[in-house]
């Protein structure tokens, strides 16, 4: 039968948290803000990289080429993209590239997604056109470009369900 | 959070490791702002577990996903490690897209905090801040050894105090 030891180790953050000067937390907040805005423009070309790197994987995959010369999956390395792309965009307010980015590391998880990748045609094609200026200035455009992905997500989720027996 | 509360970092030594060198670079930028000055972010697994092994930190914020998966290994190593400086140092896992089975593969590498992307600095704050405050004892069962899950404590604050215009929520989980 395990030993189950309980104990109290001393807390070695809260120790260094004892120093008296320092700042208000709002300060703080907004010194990591100001620190943040340094790289936006940096984060921008990244994000737009990023994109871009997606949008090729995803012709690969739609023309059959499931891994890349070094046998990398491509799926893989789309939902690995995204999922930094996720981060990034909702660091910087982002928040509809954040969330359809989001969605397309679901799909890039779906079995659905294997032999059919038009699901992630339209998302990476979503994506873009949230970062076309136009749009990225008007709020209403980007809520009804979020609710479409959210509907093509659902469709595929009950198809996947359905698929797998749930 | 109480925002006219006087923080100071200083002193705080953090391990960041972010699941991309830029993702890295903002959550450098993040804790710089926050007036934090030592903040170890080794390029290797193997520099990592060195530096895990010769320095005692404050604070471990790690994607589960770094190095492709070896960030989770990493937590659960350092815990499971009896001589490890860090087997009992705070820990924050930080994910992105997750599902129900990668949140509990997270919480089960003995973590005190897993916080969903994106983490806007305010959030950040108090997080790491809650971790200085954590009451929970450990448990050590065999090779588990993690904060104790039964433990009942009031968590980290909800999140109605995000930014405006900050992308969607960062949901937290307390590891209990």
């Amino acid at each position: 039968m395990t030993a189950i030891k309980f104990f109290r180790p001393p807390n070695r953050l809260a120790e260094a948290l004892q120093k008296a000067g320092g700042f208000s937390a709002e300060q703080a907040v907004r010194n990591a803000h100001n620190e943040l805005e340094k790289l936006r423009s940096e984060c921008m070309d990244s994000i737009d990289d990023k994109i871009a790197r997606i949008d090729l994987l995803i012709a690969k995959l739609t023309a059959g080429e499931v891994t890349d010369e070094n046998g990398e999956d491509n799926r893989g390395v789309v939902y690995e993209i995204s999922n930094q792309i996720l981060n990034e965009a909702g660091l910087f307010g982002l928040s509809e590239l954040s969330t359809a980015a989001r969605g397309l590391c679901a799909l890039a998880s779906l079995r659905e997604t294997l032999s059919d990748t038009r699901a992630l045609r339209v998302h990476i094609d979503a994506m873009k056109s949230l970062r076309h200026p136009d749009v990225q200035d008007n709020l209403a455009v980007r809520m009804a470009v979020l609710e479409g992905l959210q509907e093509l997500a659902a469709k595929l989720a009950l198809k996947n369900n359905a698929g797998s027996g749930a | 959070m109480d925002m006219q509360r006087r923080v100071n970092l200083e002193r705080v030594s953090i391990l960041a490791l972010e699941d991309s060198a830029f993702s890295n670079r903002l959550l450098g930028q993040i804790l710089r702002g926050f007036g934090i000055r030592e903040i170890h972010s080794p390029v290797t697994y193997e520099e990592a577990t060195t530096l895990l092994q010769s320095i005692a930190l404050n604070v471990l914020i790690v994607d589960p996903q770094w190095h492709r998966g070896r960030g989770e290994e990493l937590v659960r190593g350092v815990r499971r490690a009896k001589r490890n400086p860090n087997r009992f140092t705070p820990a924050m896992l930080v994910i992105g897209h997750s599902t129900a089975s990668s949140v509990k593969l997270a919480r089960d590498t003995g973590a005190n905090l897993v916080v969903a992307k994106p983490y806007p600095p305010n959030i950040l704050l108090e997080r790491i801040l809650w971790l200085g405050r954590d009451p929970r004892p450990y448990v050590e069962a065999g090779a588990y050894v993690a904060p104790d899950r039964r433990f009942k404590m009031a968590g980290p604050p909800e999140e109605g105090d995000r930014r405006d215009g900050a992308a969607p929520p960062a949901d937290t989980v307390a590891v209990e």
